[in-house]
């Protein structure tokens, strides 16, 4: 029966193959036209009906719905349909399923390594037409703004942007005698180390650091300018330098040698359980982990993210872009509902809800906001940390891939004993290979 | 064939008629046939249709894209010739893709082909209460491979999981499993042995029950030990069933998903990659259909390979009684 079951499973993707061939081959001809949505609200009924895809799940995506009612309330011409299409990673999947098919919603929500993707496709709708004195582009925080500019077009808007952020279980650090802060470079969290060791959660010793598999190399290139290494130089791969080679070296010590890290299932789960004492998280978990720690009765602090020779802190998260494709009546309706989600109060709410980073600058200065800020103090790390912080090298955000197969080799790193060298010797390679292909493709979009 | 009668009627005019019904009856053999033939034709199509439309097409049109170079986004595809396939022949990771798919496969072949006799041995026994025990071992087949990646992720969680304590009570410490490079890949052909055995074990019982009992008696008569006779008379004439569930499983494990795309997607790292999770990686994660169609072809030639080499081989050992 499994075999039936798995056949199954091969038959279909095969299928799957074949369906998006016979597509791309029927579709030539074919204009695009507008993925399916649901029926309109009878008081929603006559507008332009827009489909937006999206990936926010639970409280997230919740929160994303709640400011969509508010805009379609807030107009009568354009009704826009939020569609959940899964993880970032998925929303591109099917994202590239439907332009083969030659359907495709109206928006989407790109990650900050997906747009690129779609941009070296020419799928995207270059943007900075469409600005008018509601919105100007510099209304937007200069990072965000700038990463999605490519020879100066805006590809991509920036929407749920984010930082790593260092999560520490202030409770564990008062038992183990440490100060009431977080680390300030990675040899005082080293030197901190076996003092958490010592402490009990659950029976076992508590462990330092969680890990995460899952967006690994993201988290990473943090390490690499701490160490004043890089991944790449646009796309000349330099992580292999001496100063890279130092940076994972030390951060394989520190799981194998030290055992102070190690590779977890889920990081905020552990983290969450005391388990961990702290975790490399994204800001976007901060909503979720205040509210985990009020639940397990432990005090929460976040810090900047541990400094070796330097700082160095990347930027991630989402944005939005409009499809190419959309007839151009669509994509200004699209555009409406950007300009909506770049008031500074909209902005504000949003990040109230979910821990992600204000997108423009004025809603820093929103009275919530603010007020937030003066309860809360975790919710300022990240503000205060955002200045400090830069797009990634670009290897990591436009190899085909990259993003995968990197992570892939930092959870090989932190569970087997592959020596670091080799394995950022080999990881080079590899992106070498991978970024001679993209080249010419590159060239066209970039240079 | 009504052309015949008349002349049988008309009696006197036998040479013609000799001559007259046999052209007529080839003819009407070949109506019968032809519309035999349609009616053949009738019958099959549908299912014909339907596996040329989604089996036979996808195979041809997956070789052909497995000489391209396409990220399933542009509008072209570049024709590469077999540079896909001498770029994966040339990969070392691809070897190591290669190697961990056959001992993933072989540890759950040989394990649960083990495991599966031994069980049907025991459910072969008069014994009470074993048709609940046949269910309970059945059972695991046809949970969904979702359900059961699931449940086993908590047995193994090294943290809380269940496993983790039975381990603790005889004084072990729990490996990570799922998050040690090591221990995936033992780890998920546990999970799989324990969805498969079941079913070999209910597929032997049926060849046990088939087994003609003269044999036993000549054999007690000749005062054969109970090991004698398993070696010498049941594991012989099993092997029918023998060579039905290794092809099954073989195939079957080549083509695992489910459950390492809910306990590991791969990982960590690409310690749990095997050949089929690979082709998924390279098709919707890399976007790269030239090398995910190449995988899919080197699979299917694999296959094809390891089931007729197997035909072949047990052609003379497979006792059919």
């Amino acid at each position: 029966m499994s075999a039936l079951i798995n056949r199954f499973g091969r038959r279909s993707m095969l299928g799957l193959l074949g369906a998006a061939g016979i597509g791309a081959a029927a579709g030539c001809a074919r204009d695009y036209t507008q993925v399916g949505g649901s029926a309109v609200p009878a008081r929603y009924r006559g507008r332009l009906h827009l489909i937006a895809w999206h990936s926010f799940a639970s409280t997230t995506g919740e929160a994303l719905v709640a400011i969509v009612d508010r805009f379609n309330a807030s107009q009568s011409e354009i009704f826009i349909e939020p569609q959940y299409q899964g993880s970032y990673e998925e929303t591109q999947q099917k994202l590239s399923a439907t332009l083969i098919a030659r359907q495709i919603p109206d928006l989407v929500v790109l990650s900050e390594v997906t747009w690129r993707a779609m941009h070296l496709a020419d799928a995207l709708e270059p943007l900075e037409g469409y600005f008018d004195t509601d919105l100007q582009p510099s209304d937007y925080i200069e990072q965000f703004i700038t990463e999605g500019t490519v020879k100066d077009h805006i590809w991509w808007l920036p929407f749920a942007r984010s930082t790593p952020l260092f999560y520490f279980n202030k409770t564990l650090f008062r038992k183990a005698g440490l100060p009431d802060r977080a680390p300030r470079t990675w040899t005082e969290f080293r030197q901190w180390a076996p003092a958490i060791k010592r402490q009990k959660g659950g029976g076992n010793a508590v462990m330092p650091l969680a890990l995460d598999g899952g967006y690994s190399a993201w988290y990473f290139q943090g390490n690499m300018w701490q160490w004043k290494a890089r991944y790449s130089d646009g796309l000349d791969i330099r992580l292999d330098e001496p100063n890279g080679m130092a940076a994972v070296t030390w951060m394989a010590d520190f799981v194998h040698k030290d055992k102070a890290a190690y590779l977890s299932p889920s990081s905020s789960v552990d983290f969450g359980n005391q388990a961990a004492s702290c975790a490399l998280m994204s800001t976007a978990s901060l909503a979720q982990t205040v509210e985990l720690a009020k639940a397990r009765k432990f005090d929460l602090g976040t810090g900047f993210l541990p400094e070796h020779e330097t700082f160095g802190c990347p930027t991630g998260g989402s944005g939005w872009g409009i499809l190419a494709h959309a007839p151009a009546h669509r994509k200004q309706a699209a555009f409406e509902f950007l300009k909506y989600l770049g008031r500074p109060e909209t902005s504000a709410t949003w990040t109230m809800a979910t821990g992600y980073l204000p997108i423009v600058k004025k809603a820093q200065q929103d009275p919530r906001l603010v007020d937030l800020i003066k309860k809360d103090p975790n919710f300022s790390t990240s503000l205060d940390q955002l200045p400090k912080a830069r797009t990634q090298d670009l290897a990591r955000l436009v190899i085909p891939d990259a993003s995968n197969f990197m992570d892939d080799a930092f959870e090989t790193l932190y569970s087997s004993g592959i020596a670091p060298t080799t394995m950022f010797k080999q990881l080079a390679k590899k992106m070498r290979r991978k970024a001679e292909l993209l080249e010419d493709n590159y060239r066209a979009h970039y240079e | 064939m009504t052309a015949s009668t008349p002349s049988l009627a008309r009696g006197g005019e036998a040479p013609t008629t000799a001559v007259v019904p046999d052209r007529s009856s080839t003819r009407s053999r070949r109506t019968l046939r032809r519309r035999g033939y349609a009616l053949f034709l009738a019958f099959i199509a549908p299912n014909v249709i339907l596996l040329a439309v989604f089996a036979y097409w996808p195979v041809v049109y997956n070789g052909y894209l497995s000489l391209t170079s396409w990220n399933l986004l542009s509008d072209t595809k570049p024709f590469v010739w077999f540079a896909n396939y001498t770029d994966m022949f040339t990969d070392p990771e691809f070897g190591m893709v290669v190697l961990r798919t056959v001992i993933f496969s072989g540890g759950i072949v040989i394990i649960s082909i083990v495991l599966g006799l031994l069980v049907a041995l025991l459910l072969d026994q008069k014994l009470r209460g074993r048709n609940l025990v046949r269910t309970f071992s059945f059972a695991p087949h046809i949970v969904s491979g979702a359900a059961v990646g699931t449940i086993w992720l908590y047995i193994f969680d090294p943290s809380y999981g269940l496993l983790r304590q039975l381990l603790g009570i005889v004084g072990i410490a729990s490996p990570a499993w799922m998050t040690d490079s090591f221990w995936a890949l033992p780890g998920l052909i546990i999970v799989y042995v324990w969805k498969t055995a079941g079913f070999v074990a209910v597929i032997y019982l049926a060849g046990l029950q088939g087994l003609p009992s003269d044999l036993y008696e000549a054999a007690r008569i000749d005062r054969a030990g109970p090991l004698t006779m398993f070696f010498r008379i049941t594991l012989p004439l099993l092997s029918p069933v023998t060579f039905f569930v290794v092809v099954t499983s073989i195939i079957g494990s080549f083509q695992a998903f489910d459950v390492i795309a809910v306990m590991t997607g791969g990982g960590p790292g690409t310690a749990t990659t095997t050949l089929s999770w690979y082709i998924y990686e390279q098709a919707f994660q890399a976007f790269d259909a030239g090398h995910a169609g190449a995988a899919a072809m080197i699979m299917f030639v694999l296959l094809v390979l390891i089931t007729s080499a197997q035909a072949r081989f047990t052609r003379n050992r497979v006792h059919y009684q």
